[in-house]
């Protein structure tokens, strides 16, 4: 019985672990802030409803609803982007074309130009949701100044209500990897 | 010396070292046994004491050949002076019939047997991790400290003896000694038939469990489910010997077998209480003192037990690791895994349906790695020998051993309940010979290798050919594993191109016996899963911190604040950076804060590095109480705390509160605004750069894994040079920013 006791003490001990974990940590070394997320106004990339839209929007997107994901541009919306790097970089933009516009004005194609430079014609034949990706060539881009992006629609639909010129509808837009 | 001479030496010497070690403890036991049995159990109470033995020596980091040799030739020594001379007496003879029958079924079974266990290891596990981890103890000199394999947290009980035999003949050496332990399970079985007088039905019951198809396989390899299934067979065996003969010192040898079970596979603990039960209930009906030879079992399997609780406890926080994780909270193992693996084991992802599981179990083979063969579709009758006690106690033990099976469909999990179906089976038709002979000479037919393939899976795990040449290395090794091992290529390539003591990383599993270079494989270890999940980031957008969660409230001093879970749920919580502001200046991260979270407290740096690949996660389903803390080492004025995470949080509700003086927690924020973040840059750089911080230069990619593709596509954007390719696989190395 004493063996066994002393077994079962044995075990009982050992069940608790003895490896030492500390509690706390202190915060580690920090790693490139090129990587994380922007620190100033102006980023990468911009979504309509992310924190800071205002800080990218040059002209032609207009205000949208306090707190709404999207926003109608105009016939010629402008963006500006501050690139850590250039290279490996491709556009992206997430937009609609909704169906009521569509019925009216029928297919639209969007001229996408990266500082000056044609990057790509979007021909819209239906109505939707839509992503455009294409990579940049690094020599078009620039770290030491904004990235302009500019978008001409070729048809805008007027609304009834109140005679605004609208072209797409724009949800994020910005540089990936 | 030809290879096969230190292969046939690894094994015999094993084998005899384990013999004489059983047969001095059952002499010093004063256990006289029927010469047929008597060699049977010399064997197997000697293995777990070898086993011990050489846990020991790897413990204080003396396992190397020197020392086995002398231990092993000290032991045979000991055994020579010491053993007892009397001739054991026999058994009577058996019928010609059954002798016939069984000396050439069991002859043809044992060629092809042994021809496949001395041929070049190429089974699935024997090469990843059975003789993985073995061939690094013996690199090391012992146990290292695992921590990032959860197969090194197993109990090993066998491979211990795979070790000792590895030492001298290496792979196949360790099979052999599985070899040795399939030899020994029919004579088991027969010898117990013989002794409680029903030899016929021990005939057949014990060619029905060697012929079976997955008990070949598994016993030819390098695994350990037949030695099991002999262990177990051993505890039974001398449960019904004592229970006539009611010899203390019985107990002493059913208790070492029994611990020895759960030192051979965890899945086997149950023979613990089989054997502690079993004992109660004959006592009891006795009438007889229950306590002491209670005691005797338990402490006895408590030997056998305890090193291999000792050592997870020591190492990995959790005794019975990769297990229980919940109960012992580790950084070792993720909760999440575990239930995860649980569930799987449980189905199996390739079973579409529940109703499938008997064709594969019986006939195909391929879902659930192996089959046990048509003859058992039969196994029904064996409720027949429920008229007779013997019968009864055979399916109870079959019941108790086959129950792990729910927990892991695969085939091999019943092997431990085969022999006692198989006995259970020859008890009900051994009175009709002709019947019986028919039905073992028709599951012996349907086993061999050239017969299996009309009928079974072309995948199915199983035995293919008799590979003599092979075996004696005519065929040399290298080429024959370049044929039959898929991963033997990729395996030597990382041999050939990653240094000494260099880590790999690898998705899926390597045979890491056959390279002596350190792989860290994606599921086995929770810091693996981590890496994995760092690697995955760049690839999969909702794993990237896209979202932000802000709690504003009014300027207030504060040292202490958490970010607190309040909800249940199935998801798991992430936050890949806390951000503490005044104003719009973020306060910098001092030296002097203190973090913490629960769960998973070792990953809470994560949280804070500035690195998007990197988030802390919960790694268990999220439940109230949760939270990622942090003291600012003194009392700060700030306005705003910011969690970006991922944006898979549907289930999550966050509160953010401070400590006050008094130590209560007070809710500093409700209901934060949630907000996109924009897709960070440079997220394949980042991950390379975060694995080698991690101390991985090397990864390994095959044409399946997820994400390949973009590994080779943009390898130059990763930062990733491409060392090799050998079939589907690319060994990378991570470089320099």
């Amino acid at each position: 019985m004493r063996f066994l006791s002393l077994v079962s003490i044995a075990a009982a001990l050992l069940l608790t672990g003895c490896t030492s974990i500390p509690d706390t940590y202190a915060p580690p070394i920090q790693r490139s802030p090129q990587y994380g997320p922007q620190g100033g106004p102006l980023g990468h990339f911009v979504s309509m409803g992310g924190p800071n839209p205002e800080d990218h929007i040059l002209r032609d997107v207009l205000a949208g609803d306090p707190g709404s994901a999207w926003r109608w541009t105009g016939k010629r919306p402008q963006l500006r982007f501050q690139l850590p790097f250039t290279h490996d970089l491709r556009f992206l933009m997430d937009f609609a074309v909704p169906e009521s516009t569509f019925a009216q004005r029928g297919p639209v194609t969007i001229s996408l130009f990266i500082n000056g430079k044609l990057l790509d014609q979007i021909r819209c034949d239906k109505p939707g949701q839509l992503r455009f990706e294409k990579p940049v060539p690094a020599a078009w881009l620039r770290t030491d100044a904004p990235t302009i992006v500019a978008a001409e629609i070729d048809k805008v639909w007027v609304a009834p209500a109140d005679g605004a010129q609208l072209g797409f509808v724009l949800s994020r837009a910005g540089f990936v990897q | 010396m030809p290879q096969a001479v230190y292969i046939l030496f690894g094994a015999a010497f094993t084998v005899a070292v384990s013999m004489a070690l059983g047969k001095l403890l059952l002499d010093r036991l004063g256990l006289r046994f029927y010469r047929q049995e008597g060699l049977v159990f010399a064997f197997l109470a000697g293995a777990p004491g070898l086993s011990v033995l050489v846990f020991l020596l790897a413990s204080v980091k003396l396992a190397r050949k020197g020392v086995f040799l002398a231990l092993g030739l000290a032991v045979l020594a000991a055994f020579w002076r010491l053993r007892r001379r009397d001739p054991a007496e026999s058994f009577p003879a058996l019928p010609k019939l059954w002798r016939n029958l069984f000396a050439v079924v069991f002859a043809a079974f044992t060629l092809l047997y042994f021809f496949n266990a001395m041929a070049p290891e190429v089974s699935a596990d024997g090469s990843n991790y059975h003789l993985g981890l073995v061939a690094r103890y013996l690199r090391e000199r012992g146990f290292p400290r695992i921590t990032t394999n959860m197969y090194a947290n197993l109990s090993q009980g066998l491979e211990m003896l795979f070790m000792f035999a590895f030492t001298f003949g290496r792979h196949s050496a360790a099979a052999l000694v599985h070899f040795a332990f399939l030899l020994t399970l029919p004579l088991a079985m027969l010898s117990y038939a013989r002794r409680f007088g029903f030899p016929a039905a021990g005939v057949l019951g014990a060619l029905l469990a060697y012929a079976c198809p997955v008990i070949g396989v598994d016993g030819a390899s390098a695994y350990i489910d037949v030695a099991l299934a002999a262990v177990l067979f051993a505890v039974f065996y001398l449960l019904e010997i004592w229970d006539r003969q009611r010899l203390p010192a019985l107990l002493v040898l059913v208790g070492l077998l029994a611990g020895f079970a759960y030192a051979v596979k965890y899945t086997a603990f149950l023979a613990v209480p089989y054997s502690l039960g079993f004992v109660a209930w004959r006592l009891r009906r006795a009438k007889q003192p229950v306590l002491r030879p209670l005691a005797v079992v338990a402490a006895c399997a408590a030997v056998m037990m305890i090193p291999w609780l000792a050592k997870n406890a020591l190492v990995l926080n959790n005794p019975v690791s990769p297990f229980l994780n919940r109960l012992f909270a580790n950084p070792y193992v993720h909760v999440s895994f575990e239930e995860e693996y649980v569930q799987y084991m449980r189905h199996y992802g390739e079973l579409p349906s529940r109703w499938l599981i008997p064709y594969q179990l019986f006939i195909r083979g391929e879902a659930l790695c192996g089959l046990l063969g048509p003859v058992f579709l039969l196994a029904p009758v064996a409720l027949l020998a429920l008229r007779r006690q013997a019968g009864r106690r055979l399916l109870a033990a079959g019941l108790i051993f086959g129950l792990p099976y729910c927990t892991n469909i695969g085939t091999r999990f019943l092997i431990p309940a085969v022999p006692f179906v198989g006995l259970a089976m020859g008890l009900a038709v051994a009175a009709w010979q002709k019947l019986a002979v028919a039905l073992a000479l028709l599951h012996a037919a349907l086993s061999l290798p050239w017969v299996m393939s009309k009928y079974c899976g072309v995948w199915a795990w199983r035995l293919r050919t008799v590979p003599l040449l092979q075996a004696f290395r005519v065929e040399p090794e290298e080429a024959y594993l370049i044929r039959k091992l898929p991963g033997y290529v990729i395996a030597r390539l990382v041999e050939e191109k990653v240094p000494p003591r260099a880590k790999v990383f690898s998705f899926g599993q390597l045979p890491e016996a056959y390279t002596t270079r350190e792989i860290l494989v994606s599921y086995q270890g929770a810091f693996n899963n981590v890496l994995m999940g760092i690697l995955w980031t760049p690839l999969i957008p909702q794993h990237q911190p896209t979202l932000r969660f802000s709690f504003r409230f009014p300027p207030e001093h504060a040292q202490k604040i958490r970010v607190l879970q309040t909800a249940k749920g199935r998801d798991l919580w992430s936050v890949s950076e806390l951000h503490v502001f005044r104003g719009r200046e973020e306060l910098p991260r001092s030296p002097l804060w203190r973090l913490r979270a629960w769960p998973k407290p070792t990953d809470v740096q994560f949280a804070f590095d500035n690195n998007p690949v990197t988030r802390w996660r919960s790694w268990q389903s999220i439940s109230p109480g949760m939270f990622v803390e942090v003291d600012l080492g003194r009392a700060e004025l700030i306005d705003s705390v910011h969690l970006d995470c991922p944006p898979e949080v549907a289930q999550i509700r966050l509160r953010l509160e401070t400590q006050e003086a008094s130590g209560r927690w007070r809710t500093l924020a409700e209901a934060p605004q949630a907000a996109e973040l924009p897709p960070p840059l440079g997220l394949r750089r980042a991950a390379v750069q975060e694995l080698r911080a991690q101390g991985v230069d090397y990864l390994v990619v095959l044409d399946s894994d997820f994400g390949a593709a973009d590994y080779r596509k943009n390898a130059a954007l990763w930062g990733l040079a491409l060392l090799g390719q050998r079939g589907p696989a690319r060994l990378y190395e991570l470089s320099g920013p």
